[in-house]
């Protein structure tokens, strides 16, 4: 975006925020329901003071870094395998491709039956979620390795470990940062799912209490403070992943 | 299926060699086997004496059609490829990489991504890199095939004053007879498949080679021995 873009974003938003804040104040909006912004950031402030609410921010964290760590490098290298090797692709890839389109929120109940409301219970549900997102970028990723670039550097004498080096991983890491990303916000939505349905600690988990006892301030704040760290997080993966691609740009 | 038969064929340092030959004459799985990419099913390919087995890039450097260039490389990486691929120090391979550059004409297009040039300046960055590590031999598979007549025109005197001053052993496959008359000290025509030397023809135009040449009765009588083996070849 370009400076002069940006200034009429952030002006469009700051005008809804303070819209929002005029409508509550002459009572068009029902502040029980929805909040003023001035109050939601007061609890963002007093929440953020809580030392109990820190501590569920952080299950969470751990909660979703876990799954995504694992769920990473395993369904890279499944989608690597299954790229790589045609009898295990022909065999498997019909089933990803179908279980990619299948609603992965019904499997919770197993889920629960298998962990227990627990935080394994949580990562395993994230990294089930999360694993057909990055098998399927993983192999979109292998499948654009431009073979002729293999071959090339194969003339020049490359090792077949020098061809993953040289030739793979740079060709590969636009799209395998693009899942990576896809990935995270699938991973994220998964956790704090988990988290709502059923759970002992973790920020859904208070998100769930608070939206039950209608306590609008501290839920809106938590809303708002788990959005932001969404946008945050996919967007840091976002630069990273036009950084490193900026070589695709059309000629 | 056989692609090559029989093919006996003695290149001396220093002379520039086109091969032509109908379409799927086998003319590129020629150039694969001498590149070492690939291994004959009998006979041997002998570089300077020596047998190649496996690519041997410090001795035979490759051009392909499509320039091939690594995307996410600027011009003087790619050119400087082949030399991280053999752990040359940074320093040394890119200073090597800008000279290659300078020989082909691109100084100043150093930093510039493959997108960022046109089809001529990427076959010219592919010609550097196929040269850089100084190979007694350049391999080329039809490596204007894709490029328009006057770009092609234009690399292919480039080409020539590279050749002088280099003084490369080359082995060039082509489609165009023009091309190939143009460019060669010798024309080796191909067999439709399973392709087999069918006429060895010594160019006997002088050098420097000139666009005037082109139009010259010698010119015409050398492609039409050409290409009367190439359409009977084509006829059956």
């Amino acid at each position: 975006m370009r400076r002069h873009e940006r200034f009429i974003v952030a002006a469009g938003v700051l005008g809804l925020v303070l819209l929002w804040e005029a409508l509550v104040r002459l009572g068009r909006i029902d502040a029980s329901l929805a909040p003023a912004p001035s109050t939601i950031l007061q609890a963002l402030v007093a929440l953020a003071g809580r030392p109990e609410v820190r501590a569920s921010l952080w299950v969470t964290v751990w909660e979703v870094l876990a799954a995504f760590f694992i769920a990473a490098p395993a369904g890279l290298f499944l989608g690597f395998v299954l790229a790589e090797v045609p009898f295990l692709g022909g065999l498997f890839r019909p089933l990803v491709n179908f279980l990619f389109g299948v609603p992965k929120s019904i499997f919770l109940p197993v889920f629960i039956l298998v962990f227990g409301v627990s935080i394994p219970q949580k990562i395993a549900f994230g990294v089930f979620t999360t694993l057909f997102v990055v098998i399927t970028g993983g192999i979109a990723a292998v499948e654009s390795v431009p073979r002729e670039l293999v071959l090339v550097s194969r003339a020049y004498g490359a090792t077949r470990w020098q061809v993953i080096r040289e030739i793979y991983l740079p060709a590969m890491a636009p799209i395998l940062l693009e899942s990576a990303r896809l990935g995270m916000i699938f991973n994220i939505t998964a956790v704090l799912l988990c988290e709502i349905y059923g759970a002992r600690d973790g920020i859904g988990y208070r998100i769930a209490a608070w939206g039950e006892n209608l306590q609008m301030p501290q839920l809106y704040a938590a809303m708002v403070l788990v959005a932001v760290a969404a946008v945050v997080v996919n967007e840091l993966l976002r630069a990273a992943e036009s950084r490193l691609g900026a070589w695709r740009q059309a000629p | 299926m056989l692609a090559l038969d029989r093919i006996d064929l003695e290149v001396p340092d220093g002379q520039f060699v086109a091969v032509v030959g109908p379409s799927g004459c086998g003319k590129s799985t020629l150039l694969s086997l001498v590149a070492g990419l690939r291994r004959p099913s009998s006979g041997t390919v002998l570089c300077d004496g020596e047998a190649m087995t496996a690519p041997m890039p410090r001795k035979v450097g490759m051009v392909f059609q499509e320039a091939n260039l690594l995307p996410w490389l600027s011009a003087v990486d790619n050119v400087a490829f082949p030399l991280k691929l053999r752990r040359v120090p940074k320093r040394e391979r890119l200073e090597a990489a800008r000279g290659m550059l300078e020989l082909t004409g691109l100084a100043g297009a150093e930093e510039r991504l493959p997108h960022q040039l046109s089809g001529g300046m990427k076959q010219r960055v592919a010609i550097a890199r196929g040269l850089v590590q100084n190979p007694a031999v350049l391999l080329m598979d039809e490596p204007f095939a894709s490029l328009d007549e006057q770009t092609r025109m234009v690399l292919g005197d480039e080409l020539l004053r590279i050749w002088s001053e280099t003084k490369k052993t080359v082995l060039f496959v082509t489609h165009s007879l023009n091309e190939a008359v143009y460019l060669a000290d010798r024309v080796i025509v191909l067999s439709a498949r399973p392709g087999r030397v069918v006429d060895d023809v010594a160019v006997d135009l002088p050098r420097p080679r000139t666009f005037a040449m082109t139009s010259s009765e010698r010119f015409g009588i050398l492609k039409d021995r050409i290409w009367q083996h190439i359409r009977s070849a084509e006829r059956r």
